[in-house]
């Protein structure tokens, strides 16, 4: 185990580094000047050079990436071409929306979808069990801005339950009240992410149930239930847990989208208003936190699929197998 | 909102066994024909001319306007239709670059040893690990926006996930007695890549190939909701969305048309997928 932590960690280390080249290259080597964000249309010849001196945008690409790197390793992300304030506080300031936006909702999602897709699983051949199925395959194929539209409509316009968007200018100082603004886009972002989780955990329990060593244990005696808290859990977690991380990068990606349609001041709308102004500091420490939150929980996921399988514990392959 | 790949859909064929056509197929076919019907009148007729201003503002649907107009007085029904387009052309473009893309690249890294594989299998990972449609914002972001980044954006994205599904699937064949036995009579690479891994790994290509065009289209639509998709006047159905949401409680039919007509889109894709994976290997017939 202790080998292959110091491998992954190796790996999420050069996966980051990797990830960074990438946005500092798209970013850079993609045409359209960062300076332009600072300059008007009609901008002098010597007002574009000083645009780009404070910018940085006249140095050679090796010097740009050098100091770039430098200021990364002291957690400074540069600072907003428009507003000029600190990219690091920003976000900081919004992922205080957006992570309890995307935790809260992946948490219900995960619950909910485990039961659902071991009803769906257990009562295959029944229509309760088909009618699950059939609702999660169309719920895979819906925009979740669409059903965030939806539920704006009739819950938040027409039954006036809930405020149609925005969030608390104190944010989490008054809980219950920040809790409101966030009930709709939580509730948005679970309809999509539990449809799309059953149907992996209806196909896990399903392979479970097939197996021999179910069978087994039921004809030794042991009940249904008991069999499979026993034996079939274990098994049928493997699957789903090493998706997990894949579908709270996807919730995270979710909550980016749905923020727009809740005007909620999160990193997504952080992000479309630094893609709207062409503001690279803003787009860049947005992609790099978001990037890194992803690459995270892929780590996680892996190193809990180790704990929890221990047949991976003992093979000799990589990080990626 | 992105495909996975950690249980790779493999096929493996069964000389002789019955095929049944299966249920899904059929759905899948019908919802993604009468969508194509619509995409391609929509190329010779629409029922009114998109910069037709002559309705009434924010008409209920009726004889006229079968969905109403907008707050110009534009006919909804003929920007559904135009919308229907563009989405089936960035769904078939975006699938098909990524597939393009994803197979040659999967393949080239499939007979990558050593180092050269491990550095070419961690640079997939990372470029996976760049959800799909944080990539093509990016891309749409620093390119500006059209129809062709679009396609190109989403294409690209989604060719990491193609890329890293083909090479675990040529792998697995290169390790093949059938393939020794080919090397060994001095077939060479190319040989190895036309007569015996692209036959035998084309079903669940097809399969893969199907589900990516889902996954473009409902990138798309999220894309141009954001306003970083295709551009008026070539309004999309994601545009069309943003555009009603304003005005939801006055014309509810403007922001329910077009969600219709993605979610059609996109099931009868993933419908389409699920039934060839059914017709192209009978030992998973028992799944839905």
């Amino acid at each position: 185990m202790g080998s292959y932590l110091l491998r992954r960690s190796a790996f999420l280390v050069l996966s980051f580094v990797g990830a960074m080249l990438l946005i500092f290259l798209l970013l850079r080597v993609l045409p359209g000047d960062p300076a332009n964000a600072l300059t008007s249309i009609d901008a002098s010849a010597e007002q574009i050079q000083a645009a780009r001196e404070q910018v940085g945008s006249d140095l050679p690409l090796h010097q740009q990436l050098t100091s770039w790197i430098g200021d990364l390793l002291r957690l400074d992300l540069g600072n907003s071409f428009i507003s000029g304030a600190s990219v690091a506080d920003d976000v900081a300031q919004r992922l205080v929306v957006t992570l309890p936006l995307t935790l809260i909702s992946f948490v219900i999602a995960v619950v909910l979808a485990g039961l659902l897709g071991y009803y769906a699983a257990v009562a295959s051949h029944r229509k309760s069990g088909m009618l699950v199925s059939g609702v999660a395959q169309v719920g895979v194929a819906v925009p979740v801005f669409w059903i965030g539209i939806l539920l704006v409509w009739v819950l938040a316009l027409e039954l006036r339950l809930f405020p149609s968007g925005g969030f608390p200018r104190r944010q989490w100082a008054d809980p219950a009240d920040a809790l409101r603004s966030l009930f709709l886009p939580t509730l948005t972002i679970v309809i999509v992410m539990t449809a799309s989780l059953t149907r992996y955990v209806r196909s896990a329990v399903l392979d479970v149930l097939d197996s021999d060593y179910l069978r087994n244990a039921q004809a030794l005696g042991s009940g249904f239930g008991r069999a499979f808290w026993r034996h079939g859990m274990r098994n049928a977690a493997v699957p789903v847990i090493s998706i997990l991380g894949v579908e709270l990068a996807s919730t995270l990606l979710g909550a980016v989208v749905v923020e727009s349609v809740f005007t909620l001041p999160g990193l997504g709308s952080m992000l479309t208003l630094g893609i709207e102004q062409h503001d690279y500091p803003s787009i860049q420490g947005v992609l790099l936190v978001t990037t890194f939150l992803v690459l995270l929980i892929g780590f996680a996921a892996d190193i809990v699929q180790r704990f929890v399988d221990p047949r991976l514990r003992f093979s000799l392959s990589g990080a990626h197998a | 909102m992105s495909a996975h790949v950690e249980n790779p859909p493999t096929v493996e064929a069964t000389p002789g066994a019955r095929r049944r056509w299966p249920a899904t197929l059929t759905v899948g076919t019908v919802l993604l024909a009468v969508t194509v019907l619509l995409a391609v009148v929509s190329l010779f007729w629409l029922p009114f001319p998109l910069d037709d201003t002559s309705g009434s503002r924010l008409e209920a649907p009726g004889a006229q306007h079968w969905l109403g107009t907008d707050t110009f007085g534009r006919d909804t029904f003929s920007y559904v239709m135009v919308g229907t387009r563009i989405a089936l052309t960035v769904g078939v473009g975006g699938a098909t670059i990524a597939m393009l893309v994803g197979v040659t690249l999967g393949t080239l890294a499939a007979f990558a040893r050593g180092w050269v594989d491990d550095i070419s299998s961690s640079m997939l990972d990372v470029v996976i690990a760049f959800p799909t449609l944080l990539l093509a914002m990016l891309i749409a972001a620093t390119r500006g926006a059209s129809l062709s980044t679009a396609v190109l954006s989403i294409g690209l994205a989604a060719s990491a996930v193609v890329a890293r599904l083909t090479r675990i699937l040529a792998k697995r064949l290169l390790r093949q007695q059938f393939v020794t036995a080919a090397r060994t009579s001095g077939t060479n690479a190319w040989g190895i890549v036309t007569r015996h891994l692209l036959p035998n790994m084309w079903p669940t290509l097809v399969v893969t190939a199907a589900l990516t065009f889902g996954t473009a289209v409902l990138a798309e639509a999220s894309l141009s909701y954001l306003g970083l998709g295709v551009p008026p006047p070539n309004s999309s159905l994601g545009r069309l969305l943003q555009g009603a949401q304003a005005t939801v409680l006055t014309a509810p039919w403007a922001a329910i048309a077009p969600g219709v007509v993605i979610v059609a889109i996109v099931l009868g894709g993933n419908f389409l997928a699920d039934g060839l994976r059914e017709l192209l290997d009978p030992t998973r017939r028992e799944r839905g």
